[in-house]
């Protein structure tokens, strides 16, 4: 039986113990916002602009089309939120390496155990966290960041020639790119939980050196699969297990001149959910997770 | 009488090193019993097994509960201090209050408050900034405000000075101790815990060497000092020990009565550990401790 207010008040603890899930996006954001305060324009000749963005050419700049031009802004504001997903990527990563390994390293455990909670509730708020709480917090400081983004350009270039050709802030593209956020989010979730629960698995399983038990195993079979029968089947899973998603999305390549429209970006993305593989990749991420669950049981470095 | 622990048979093996050698064992509620042995002996192991830590071959319930199977429920009303170490070392005094309150249901917010607010620690403090002592308080007034019916406490003071232990175990009998709740305490230390405990069980090498009321230690287990000229009278009276201190000769008995032995010498009821060292003694003490009545009955 799951009590769901344990696991909200573990999951506060994980956000307690763990002021990196938190801490990492604001400070992404301050760079980001720094950075467009006092960078160069978002286009002009092309150089020395705001980078983070698709690239502009001047061409497009004169093209009086409102449509393309909102285009662009979805496009520069939709990278902000981009940045942060890659770098939250990598701090769940070691987070769901680290959180069940930690508490048995500094032998907490024994206090986590002196406590009516079980493996259960434990496990999945540390999941929850990782999964659900980050990404969500994430999303917030992304859509603030960008309303304030767009502050800034207005500050900086409504006045000026630039201001009649780009959008400098509008109220509309922001929601779609909310939105847009809110389905692509889940579907790449969705998509990596298999990993996040390998992850949990060498996390509870290790006694140190998590990452190398994360990473060895793997590289292992893909040496000795290149050595001894010369193919890469694995390297293949390897990869598809990493960029499946995006592939199965195939989403429309922007060009520049032309960003998708929010009906064609969803409905791309949705069919992560509709991929027979994706739901095959939730089923081995529960087997993680319940093994997990048991393994964490009975483990006891002491 | 509710029994709060009972078992029978308690085995547990690493691998082929056995660490419980089929233990029974039966507490009481509202006693404190002291569970006293040196490294090895497998009073960690009995611990972890009562408190669903680890697989065991045997019977076992805990409050009427299989610890393997139904933990999740033992764990509402058993409390456990495993070691002075265990609290998270980043957890604020203020979140281990919000933590403990917002996850037991038997938790007393108010109680632990009135108990930090008798101690240095201020509630901003981080666990890491504390010191031992403190940390240990931390623990003990988070446990003093859980209505458990269980505490087990596995060498609670460990590491601590002697004005800490004691207070230790004050708080713990004014604060805590009624006749509804059972303490279980491991420790090195006996010589500072055997004035609280109502039964004493010493384990060796898996298995149960001792297990006694203190009510009844006194009437069971009697010291002699033999005068001068009455040591042979007495060793016909088949001590289980005995020591030379300072020329005399100090000799253990069980199962005499003081009267009987009064004529010969000094008599006085042994402490604990007296008991300790002449039944745990090993090869260091006498051959006679060996196959002495006090192991026989225990077994």
């Amino acid at each position: 039986m799951i009590h769901a207010n344990k696991v909200m008040m573990l999951i506060r603890r994980e956000f307690w113990e763990n002021r990196s899930l938190w801490i990492t996006p604001l400070v992404i954001s301050g760079v980001l916002l720094v950075s467009a305060a006092f960078s160069g324009g978002p286009a002009g000749d092309g150089h020395g602009g705001l980078h983070f963005g698709p690239q502009v050419d001047g061409e497009v700049l004169m093209n009086p089309d409102p449509a393309k031009r909102d285009g662009i802004y979805a496009g520069y504001i939709g990278v902000l939120t981009l940045v942060q997903l890659a770098v939250l990527g990598i701090v769940v990563f070691f987070y769901l390496l680290d959180c069940l390994l930690s508490e048995r390293k500094d032998r907490s455990i024994l206090f986590w155990k002196s406590l009516p909670i079980s493996d259960t509730e434990v496990v999945l708020s540390k999941a929850l966290t990782a999964l659900v709480l980050a990404p969500l917090i994430v999303l917030a400081v992304s859509a603030a960041t960008q309303i304030l983004f767009g502050a800034i350009l207005w500050l900086r270039f409504h006045n000026s020639a630039l201001g009649g050709w780009v959008t400098v802030w509008n109220p509309l593209v922001w929601l779609k790119v909310q939105v847009g956020s809110l389905v692509l989010v889940p579907a790449v979730v969705v998509w990596y939980l298999p990993l996040a629960g390998y992850l949990l698995l060498v996390s509870v399983w290790a006694r140190k050196n998590a990452f190398l038990w994360a990473v060895l195993p793997p590289a292992a079979v893909l040496l000795v699969e290149a050595m001894i029968l010369q193919s890469h089947n694995f390297a293949d899973f390897l990869g598809r297990r990493f960029a499946g998603a995006f592939m199965i999305m195939d989403l429309p390549t922007d060009d520049g001149q032309s960003a998708p429209s929010l009906m064609v970006f969803v409905s791309h993305v949705a069919r992560v959910f509709t991929h027979a593989e994706t739901w095959l990749g939730v089923l081995v991420a529960i087997g993680f997770i319940v093994a997990a669950i048991r393994i964490r049981r009975y483990r006891d470095d002491s | 009488m509710t029994t709060i622990i009972e078992a029978r048979g308690l085995t547990k093996n690493y691998g082929d090193t056995p660490a419980l050698r089929g233990i029974d064992l039966n507490v009481q509620a509202g006693r404190i019993v002291g569970l006293i042995g040196p490294n090895g002996s497998g009073k960690t192991t009995a611990i972890k097994s009562i408190l669903g830590l680890t697989g065991f071959d045997g019977e076992l319930k805990v409050l009427g509960k299989d610890p393997r199977t139904e933990r999740n429920d033992l764990m509402n009303e058993v409390c456990f201090i495993a070691d002075v170490a265990v609290l998270p070392r980043w957890l604020k005094v203020s979140q281990a209050l919000n933590l403990v309150g917002g996850i037991h249901p038997r938790f007393d917010r108010k109680r632990a408050e009135d108990f930090l607010a008798r101690t240095d620690i201020r509630l901003d403090r981080r666990v890491r900034q504390l010191s031992k002592g403190m940390v240990t308080q931390l623990h003990l007034a988070l446990i003093l405000a859980i209505d458990a019916r269980l505490l087990v406490l596995d060498e609670p003071t460990l590491g601590l000075d002697l004005l800490f232990r004691r207070s230790f175990y004050d708080n713990l009998l004014n604060d805590y101790f009624d006749k509804e709740r059972t303490i279980l305490v491991t420790t090195h230390q006996v010589e500072e815990i055997e004035n609280i405990l109502t039964d004493v069980i010493f384990l060796q090498h898996g298995k149960i060497k001792l297990d006694v009321a203190m009510e009844s230690l006194g009437e069971r287990f009697t010291q002699l000092v033999p005068m001068a000229g009455n040591v042979e009278a007495a060793r016909a009276l088949k001590p289980f020990y005995e020591r030379e201190v300072f020329g005399r000769v100090a000799m253990l008995f069980d199962g005499r009565a003081a009267a009987e032995l009064a004529p010969l010498g000094e008599t006085r009821a042994p402490s604990v550990a007296d008991l300790f060292v002449a039944l745990m003694g090993g090869s260091a003490a006498d051959g006679r401790a060996e196959g002495a009545g006090a192991s026989k009955e225990a077994a």
